[in-house]
């Protein structure tokens, strides 16, 4: 059965208009309490979860830190030895082991050279002047090569050879060499890994 | 839509702002705070926790005061001069070296990042007098001997208990003798630079065995039992 409705069109359109109205005043109710209510939950739930929740560890935090008083001088004295190991480990990387490079350099010493002054000074170049006597030039050409090699000199420089022949006691005339290398330091200790190749 | 249903929108709108900027923002910002204020506290807890936990392990660690005493000896707090000419003796003594000269010069440093490059002047004198910085105490040292027991000398240089580091050396063969005239430095720093968080409470077994190898040599004046002072004429023979 079909239903006619017989109201004027002006009626029909006030009506329209009117559910709406009351539609879109529902949706800006509900909108409205959503928020409050959403405000409500956010305001309840600081109150009555974070901030007891936040109290809780903030006593719990006071409850630890009261105990670590108690410790106070062994913490001192534990970062004080972590303080010292820090600095050791920054100055040792920069220290020159001197007997690891004066070991290096007798081990690169020929049997017929012998030293008679070295002076070695890491803030000025040559690092090293090193004066001595050895038999011939040989010598001191194998001893500068073999230092060249080592892991711990560099810019190896023969700067002077004079011979002075003097007639011994037994009178067999030997030659006695005098000669003078410059050198700078590389590495100041050993290093595990090896930056030159192997002699 | 009618006017009455757009009013009612604006409406909406306005009171939901005005409640948005009121209350709500105020109540959002708050709570946040609480919550990032929770998770912080979380944080300084654990970190308090372990802290706690790693300081009651150190109570157990009995070795923990003499590393201090050793560490305070290796880099200590003051130039200790005289606990290093001791020192350095006794190093040369125990090498059959004999000591000629002994000279001192005490001086400030802050960098101690810096290189002593090979081809650079040495650490230049600073006026900064923070407790960060490297303080050096500059010596001399000239002693005769052999080469041998000289390079036995320098090996225990490098495991003695105070932080040495020589900068240069003269070695020179005279008539009968081996004499080595050497530079160099000590370092010592007043207190300590590091903050006192859990990881610079953490004492690790690289430390303990850096501390525990170094050797002491000579025997440092403690003069409550040194005996023998005061003299009528000083300036008598003794």
């Amino acid at each position: 059965m079909a239903n006619i409705n017989l109201l004027p069109p002006e009626i029909k359109l006030k009506i329209k208009r009117s559910k709406q109205s009351a539609n879109v005043f529902s949706i800006c109710m509900v909108a409205i309490i959503c928020i409050a209510t959403l405000g409500l939950i956010l305001s309840s739930l600081k109150t009555n979860l974070l901030q007891p929740n936040l109290d809780n560890i903030k006593s719990e935090i006071d409850k630890v830190s009261t105990g670590l008083s108690s410790y106070a001088t062994l913490e001192d004295e534990a970062t004080f030895l972590n303080d010292r190991a820090k600095i050791a480990k920054e100055l040792e990387t920069q220290k020159a082991y001197w007997s690891q490079i004066l070991q290096d350099l007798i081990n690169s010493v020929p049997q017929q050279v012998q030293f008679t002054n070295l002076t070695a000074d890491l803030s000025k170049t040559p690092n090293f002047i090193l004066q001595g006597n050895t038999t011939n030039e040989r010598e001191v050409i194998k001893f500068k090569e073999k230092l060249e090699k080592s892991n711990f000199f560099k810019d190896v420089a023969f700067k002077s050879a004079t011979t002075n022949e003097s007639t011994a006691a037994t009178t067999t005339t030997e030659k006695t060499m005098k000669f003078s290398l410059e050198f700078n330091l590389e590495q100041k200790q050993v290093k595990t890994s090896t930056d030159k190749e192997v002699k | 839509m009618s006017r009455t249903s757009w009013l009612f929108v604006a409406t909406t709108i306005v009171i939901i702002g005005v409640i948005g900027f009121l209350w709500l923002r105020p109540v959002i910002a708050s709570s946040w705070k609480t919550y990032s204020g929770t998770q912080t506290a979380k944080k300084d807890l654990t970190e308090a926790s372990k802290k706690k936990s790693v300081l009651e392990n150190l109570t157990k660690n009995n070795q923990l005061a003499s590393l201090y005493d050793i560490a305070s000896k290796y880099i200590p707090e003051s130039s200790n001069s005289g606990e290093l000419v001791i020192e350095l003796t006794a190093m040369a003594a125990q090498s059959n070296l004999l000591v000629d000269q002994v000279s001192l010069d005490d001086k400030k440093d802050t960098a101690t990042t810096k290189e002593e490059g090979t081809s650079e002047t040495t650490s230049t004198p600073s006026s900064d007098t923070s407790s960060a910085a490297n303080n050096e105490v500059n010596f001399s040292l000239k002693v005769t001997g052999t080469f041998p027991d000289f390079l036995n000398f320098l090996k225990n240089t490098e495991t003695s208990s105070r932080l040495i580091s020589f900068t240069a050396m003269t070695l020179a063969q005279e008539t009968d003798k081996f004499t080595a005239q050497l530079t160099g430095k000590a370092f010592w720093k007043k207190g300590s630079s590091l903050d006192k968080t859990l990881a610079n409470i953490e004492i690790s077994e690289d430390t303990i065995n850096k501390f525990q190898n170094l050797k002491t040599y000579g025997t440092p004046i403690n003069l409550p039992t040194e005996s023998g002072f005061g003299r009528t004429d000083p300036f008598a023979g003794y």
